[in-house]
């Protein structure tokens, strides 16, 4: 064991701090409601082991001491040899603290925490020796422990128990420390809690959920109906066969030459069940015409109930902005009346949460620069307290977000000066474009007019983030502004993002959509028209040259476009302010389309930004067009970016293969780096179940596990392999903190090759033995 | 005849009583003991409840409770960049969107021969949908024969002429009409979806 830290892996000791700090403190406040609870004891034991092992390979020997001492007690406890004596808790709990607070220092901090701490990590580990001995005389003892808990008391540094001066001196022989600790740990632990409750839970009124109830029930009722049609189709079906089959019959008859009279009759009858028959085709059709014109509504209704209940009212999203306002107006010495304008429009949630950050920008632009200070408002000829307003309302399908200021305006003169001065155009061009177009490039990105950087804004960066937001939600932006009134911000969104109109096309006979938001115009193009520069393919639309992306190598699928086609489909996209040619094999349609997220197990998906179902139920996938392009960029700027990682996974890997099987993050990287410093290649996985699924499906040249383990331990772990014909000859190393003669035998006899302990690290004998059982990192 | 049937009854409620009290033979009650108690011990033999399916010619079983749908096979998009020889892409079932996967690309199956042994009296292929916690993959299948009770001490081991993917996703087999069924360890594919294919 090494005496000087090594803090090179301290954040990896910090979160094992972490996860087994919190589960010593869930485990210990369990236990301390249940003494029974045997389980409870085994997963102390392992965190405090845990624990112990991880302290000591960072070189952390007085925690490492701590949490060994704490290990004994569980030891003795859950080998029933001990009953905890009272105010045994206070002690376990305030040692977690400890622990807990061991994970928190940086590298530079760590020696200073260490001396400053050097007297608890003493006193908890004399007092959980005590407890191990059985002579810990705890709360109710004599009159050592008042005097012992004041000095406690006093010796605490603040900074890092902060819970423990809390003591009152009044009472000190009753309790030494009953709450705080108690109180410290679940919070601690909460956050642990919190993350298994992977389900999200939203809020939906009452009234919406009453009315979804209905219609569902309505629905239910309506379908029943159907039963009754099938049946009376069925009775149609009957009427039909005895038609045909007296239509046999007659013509039998007319075979036979039979008699016309009853001919006639036969005849007759045809006719009635005929028209019989037509009459209840025409009732069914009624029926079934009413039926669906009820079920289309009803659908209708639910959807758009459904929709409703995704909706949430404008004020939701906007309750921080007052203050905020207030806060700026303040700093700055201004006087600013906020005001906020439909507050019931109801918006969906998640556009709601993506329209704070733009929002946030914009109002703190408007109090900067927008905004004049009294004096100079005074100076205007306005009111001295300048009008900030926020309004929201729905119009045409859209929901339209304005910030509106009386403050001095843009003055777009000014900003064509900065626009030539910046380069970003000519002086005669400038001159030439319109209003509107100046204001543009108030959305690139590093464009600020602000003559200062304030801490407020004016980096440039805030209206370039609002339009990339906007943007992100298939929403746009416009200013509008009067020199010396005032300016407008304009924010044009889909009221909803789970339902979008969407071009349909057909890329490799699979179907694929674009946001219609996004694009421009369709266009089909003769082959020959293409021009080709440096290998990139343009053509020409009203005099721009505009650059050409073949959608299947934007998207990464195989198969060459075919080139005997004259035509082309183009579908030509907006990205900020360029335009691009995307080139698809079939245009097929517009349609609504339900977005649906795709499966957050893929990551995110190249060119692919959501999922839905056509009108047949068949999957579809919604384009990231962004995205899209510039996966093109990167694939025609890094050359032959997919050829060379495809050549990378054909090279086979000749490294031997090791599995590091160890639920100690700390061990398992220390392994991990041993031994792919030696050369190896390393998978590996956090507890002996999963280890055992991953030793079944790799092909592994060795094993290296732990023993203490959670789900499977490492003897069973061991024995699973050596029982599993194709795994018997798997050579395994055992590596453990457990030292004693007997635990090596019992690991020997499971199957294990060698037995190593966890000090093996610092000398050369772990990675001898892995030498020793496979040779060299070459196969 | 009243008093003679008494006295018949009479006699037959004693011969009766004495054969009831006969001594019983030699081993009888031995054998009755031995009969109640492998009775009992046929009560408590466990089984596990598996949901049987064919892909090609090959008959699998996956325990009830991570199978969470049936249904008629629907169609798979691909996913670009993601699709690969097992993880094909997303479907539809009921109404949801699922990652569909190939089970015989996971197995290893070959595509063999068409005259394959056939349990159902009709067959259709379709699609089963696996969960377990928040993973769920969908995956087609050839066949489904329905859910069957399996007596945990029939399972037998793998023998070694199965090829080497199979075999080490099977826990064993079972007979199920003199067809050998593969008993497929759920976690082991999960745990290979997720983890290799994903």
């Amino acid at each position: 064991m090494s005496s000087e830290p090594d803090f090179s892996m301290l954040d990896l000791y910090q979160q094992e701090v972490e996860t087994q700090g919190a589960q010593l403190n869930a485990g210990l406040l369990a236990l301390e409601s249940d003494p029974g609870d045997s389980k409870q004891i085994d997963g102390l034991m392992r965190a405090a082991h845990s624990l112990k092992g991880a302290a000591r390979i960072i070189g952390l020997g007085v925690v490492s001491s701590v949490a060994h001492a704490m290990e004994d007690v569980f030891v003795a406890v859950g080998e029933g040899k001990l009953d905890l004596p009272e105010g045994a808790f206070d002690v376990f709990l305030q040692t977690a603290d400890f622990l807990n607070a061991s994970g928190g220092p940086g590298a530079d901090e760590m020696p200073a925490w260490l001396a400053e701490n050097a007297e608890v990590s003493e006193r908890l580990t004399g007092d959980l020796r005590a407890i191990l001995e059985g002579s810990f005389s705890g709360s109710n003892g004599g009159p050592a422990v008042p005097a012992k808990s004041e000095s406690e008391a006093v010796e605490k540094p603040a900074p890092v128990e902060p819970v423990k001066p809390v003591e009152t001196p009044a009472a000190p022989e009753v309790k030494p420390t009953p709450e705080t600790p108690k109180e410290a740990a679940p919070a601690k632990s909460s956050p642990a809690k919190a993350a298994h409750t992977a389900e999200t839970i939203v809020r939906v009124s009452a009234d919406n959920l009453n009315r979804l109830m209905g219609l569902a029930a309505e629905t239910l009722v309506e379908t029943r109906q159907l039963e009754q049609f099938r049946l009376s189709l069925l009775r149609l079906k009957e009427a039909q066969n005895a038609l045909n089959s007296r239509i046999d019959q007659s013509q039998q008859l007319l075979e036979n030459n039979g008699d016309r009279a009853e001919f006639l009759q036969q005849w007759e009858s045809i006719r009635t069940a005929a028209s019989d028959n037509l009459h209840a085709i025409r009732r069914q059709l009624d029926l079934f015409d009413n039926f669906s014109r009820r079920n289309t509504l009803l659908s209708d209704r639910l959807y758009r109930e459904v929709l409703e209940s995704r909706m949430r009212p404008f004020s939701d999203g906007v309750q921080g902005f007052p203050r905020l306002i207030r806060d700026l107006a303040k700093t700055m010495g201004k006087k600013i009346a906020f005001q906020i304008e439909g507050q019931e429009t109801p918006v969906d949630r998640d556009i709601l949460d993506k329209l704070e950050a733009p929002l946030n920008h914009i109002l703190r632009n408007a109090c900067d620069h927008g905004l004049e200070t009294p004096e100079e408002r005074l100076a205007a000829g306005k009111a001295e307290g300048g009008t900030l307003r926020l309004l929201a309302r729905h119009s045409a399908g859209m929901l339209i977000v304005e910030v509106r200021d009386d403050g001095r305006g843009v003055d777009i003169s000014r900003l064509r000066e900065k626009v030539v001065e910046k380069e970003l155009t000519t002086a005669e061009m400038a001159q030439n474009l319109s209003d509107d177009e100046v204001l543009e490039f108030l959305f690139l990105p590093g464009f600020s007019t602000a003559g200062k950087v304030t801490e407020i804004s004016g980096r440039g960066v805030g209206l370039d983030v609002v339009m990339t937001l906007m943007q992100e939600i298939g929403g746009q932006v416009r200013i509008h502004t009067e020199l010396g009134h005032g300016t407008t911000f304009h924010l044009q969104l889909p009221i909803t993002r789970s339902v979008i109109r969407a071009l349909l096309v057909e890329i490799d006979s699979e179907p694929y959509a674009f946001p219609l938001s996004r694009i421009n115009r369709t266009v089909l193009l003769s082959v020959k028209e293409l021009k080709n520069v440096e290998n990139r393919q343009y053509f020409e639309m009203e005099g721009q040259n505009v650059g050409l992306v073949s959608s299947r190598a934007a998207l990464g699928l195989a198969g060459a476009t075919s080139t005997i086609a004259q035509h082309i489909n183009i579908v030509v996209v907006n990205d900020r302010n360029h335009l691009y040619g995307v080139e698809v094999d079939k245009l097929v349609g517009e349609t609504d389309l339900v977005v649906r997220p795709l499966d957050s197990r893929l990551g995110k998906v190249p060119g692919v930004s959501a999922a839905s179902l056509t009108e047949e139920g068949d999957p579809i996938l919604i384009l990231d067009v962004e995205d899209l392009v510039q996966s093109v960029d990167k694939l025609l700027a890094g050359g032959e970016l997919m050829r060379t990682s495809y050549t990378e996974a054909e090279t086979a890997d000749t490294r031997r293969r090791v599995l590091v099987v160890d639920d100690s993050i700390t061990v398992r990287e220390t392994e991990r780096q041993l031994l792919e410093n030696a050369g190896y290649s390393v998978e590996v996985a956090v507890d002996g179940a999963a280890g055992w699924n991953a030793v079944r499906l790799g092909d592994y040249d060795l094993v290296v596990s732990d023993v203490d383990m959670p789900r499977m331990n490492g003897y069973e772990f061991v024995t699973k392999i050596r029982q599993d014909p194709r795994l018997e000859r798997l050579p395994v190393i055992i590596v453990s903190y457990k030292d004693r003669e007997e635990d090596r035998l019992k690991g020997m006899e499971a199957g294990a090759d060698y037995y190593l302990t966890k000090s093996s690290f610092q000398d050369e004998s772990f990675i001898r033995a892995v030498e020793d059982l496979i040779g060299g990192a070459e196969a | 005849m009243p008093e003679n049937s008494q006295e018949t009854n009479e006699l037959t409620s004693r011969s009766v009583e004495s054969l009831l009290d006969r001594p019983h033979p030699e081993g009888y009650r031995e054998e009755w003991v031995e009969r109640v108690r492998a009775a009992a011990d046929e009560g408590a033999r466990e089984t596990v409840q598996l949901l049987v399916f064919r892909l090609e010619d090959e008959w699998l079983a996956l325990p009830c409770r991570a199978i969470k749908d049936i249904c008629p096979v629907s169609s798979i998009h691909r996913i670009p960049q993601r699709t690969n020889q097992v993880l094909h892409g997303i479907t539809n079932i009921r109404g949801e969107l699922h990652l569909a996967v190939s089970l015989r690309s996971l197995l290893g199956l070959n595509q063999r021969k068409e005259d394959a042994a056939v349990l159902s009296r009709r067959v259709y292929p379709r699609m089963i949908l696996i969960q377990r916690g928040a993973d769920a993959f969908a995956f087609r299948v050839d066949e489904v024969y329905g859910v069957v009770p399996f007596e945990t001490e029939g399972m037998q081991a793998v023998p070694v002429t199965v090829g080497k993917s199979l075999a080490t996703y099977s826990l064993g087999l079972f007979r199920l009409q003199d067809q050998p069924v593969g008993y497929l360890d759920d976690e082991l594919v999960f745990h290979s979806l997720i983890n290799q294919y994903l």
